[in-house]
């Protein structure tokens, strides 16, 4: 997905935006809770992407990571400046927070991680989706979700595993490394 | 495809991870896991997914949020205005080095210069304030823009010490001042975007201070135009 150098011109600032721009912008929704905020931090973004486009170095990454490097840092400046905290994830990463340091930073890495997993979970098949909210979210019995979807249980099970390996590839085609995951 | 053995058991490893089986199969697919490098790898993989799926709201799975029409022309009508604010930066830098002048005189010159220079209209594309420095050889000007919810500004300075860090802030008519963040000077021209919580009208001046305090260079803020 990511492009292997970042042009400075007109059309170049293009190609990113139409690239990367739907997703930046979810993730600083998800971020700031504000439409208006994340259009700002987006816009933002491309501006310092523009201005240190000559420090862009393709050996090191994808101009998607380097974008996102630099949306993160822009979402942090905003959150400060406007005294907001990054939207709470669920009530999980709510309690992960408060039992730790929950500093603006470490509410930012959350709310990326979020962000990355519900969009992960946009990019994969319905089937797998469903059974993912049905069985995790809704903790609703294999059985019983096996009957709604008319399947035998054992195929829910086995949805359930390709589900999670789909969800895998699509974190890591979003540059998730469970290496630095802790 | 013929399965092949530990197939029906690998599918499991999925509802292992998320804590879905019962007691006798989590025990049968741990027996299984034990003696095959394959599904422990499968486990080793989809464990951290699994760990991570509490952190999502399943509420904001459906449509994402679209951004609106008009935010790649604010990206490219922001990036036009630093470019020529860059520009005009550059000429006046070239300007003042190519006088070849006493360094004192040199910042006359360059305050002179940044007095005259033709104000830019406020609105979308911003207010230019001209900045005063204190230090020979340090330029800087600054484009206040007013937004509903805040102020943010553009600021391009040169002539900095590299590696230093300077703090830049808005001041009140009454002097308290509103810090807006701090950079650090490189060689050459530096250009940074920053926000603030206090409103356009109520700032009076801009200015940068070195780390001792001391002011760098500072601009009075025009009172606003009314719309």
């Amino acid at each position: 997905m990511g492009s292997a150098r970042f042009d400075l011109d007109e059309s170049g600032i293009r190609a990113a935006y139409s690239a990367h721009a739907r997703e930046m912008f979810g993730f600083a929704v998800r971020s700031l809770n504000d439409h208006g905020l994340a259009e700002e931090a987006v816009q933002e973004t491309f501006v310092r992407a523009w201005r240190f486009g000559d420090r862009f170095d393709p050996q090191l990454g994808t101009v998607r990571a380097w974008l996102f490097a630099i949306l993160r840092h822009v979402v942090i400046d905003i959150a400060r400046a406007r005294a907001i905290w990054p939207e709470p994830t669920s009530d999980e990463a709510m309690q992960r927070a408060t039992d730790g340091v929950a500093s603006a930073e470490d509410r930012l890495e959350h709310a990326l991680l979020a962000w990355q997993i519900e969009e992960a979970l946009r990019r994969i098949g319905d089937d797998h989706r469903r059974v993912v909210i049905e069985t995790y979210y809704r903790r609703r019995p294999y059985a019983e979700v096996a009957t709604e979807l008319g399947i035998p249980e054992g195929t829910v099970k086995s949805r359930v595993y390709y589900a999670l390996r789909a969800l895998r590839l699509a974190l890591e085609e979003m540059g998730w490394d469970d290496s630095s995951a802790g | 495809m013929t399965p092949r053995p530990g197939d029906h058991v690998r599918l499991l490893v999925g509802a292992l991870v998320l804590g879905h089986l019962d007691d006798d199969e989590a025990t049968a697919v741990r027996a299984h896991l034990d003696g095959c490098p394959t599904c422990r790898e499968e486990a080793a993989q989809l464990g951290p997914v699994a760990g991570l799926l509490g952190l999502a709201d399943p509420d904001r799975v459906g449509a994402p949020a679209e951004p609106p029409r008009e935010m790649l022309d604010g990206v490219l009508a922001r990036i036009d205005r630093e470019r020529a604010v860059r520009s005009r930066t550059r000429r006046r830098s070239i300007l003042v080095r190519s006088g070849a002048v006493a360094a004192a005189i040199a910042m006359v010159i360059a305050v002179a210069l940044i007095a005259l220079w033709p104000r830019e209209p406020s609105g979308p594309s911003g207010e230019l304030v001209a900045m005063t420095a204190t230090r020979p050889g340090v330029l800087g000007e600054a484009v206040i823009h007013e937004d509903p919810r805040s102020t943010w500004v553009e600021l391009t300075t040169s002539g900095l010490s590299p590696g230093r860090t300077y703090a830049v802030w808005l001041e009140e008519s009454s002097g308290d001042r509103s810090p807006m963040g701090t950079f650090t000077g490189v060689e050459g021209d530096l250009y940074i975007s920053l926000y603030s919580t206090l409103p356009r009208d109520r700032a009076a001046s801009i200015g940068v201070s070195a780390p001792d305090g001391s002011v760098v260079m500072e601009g009075a803020i025009p009172d606003p135009v009314p719309a």
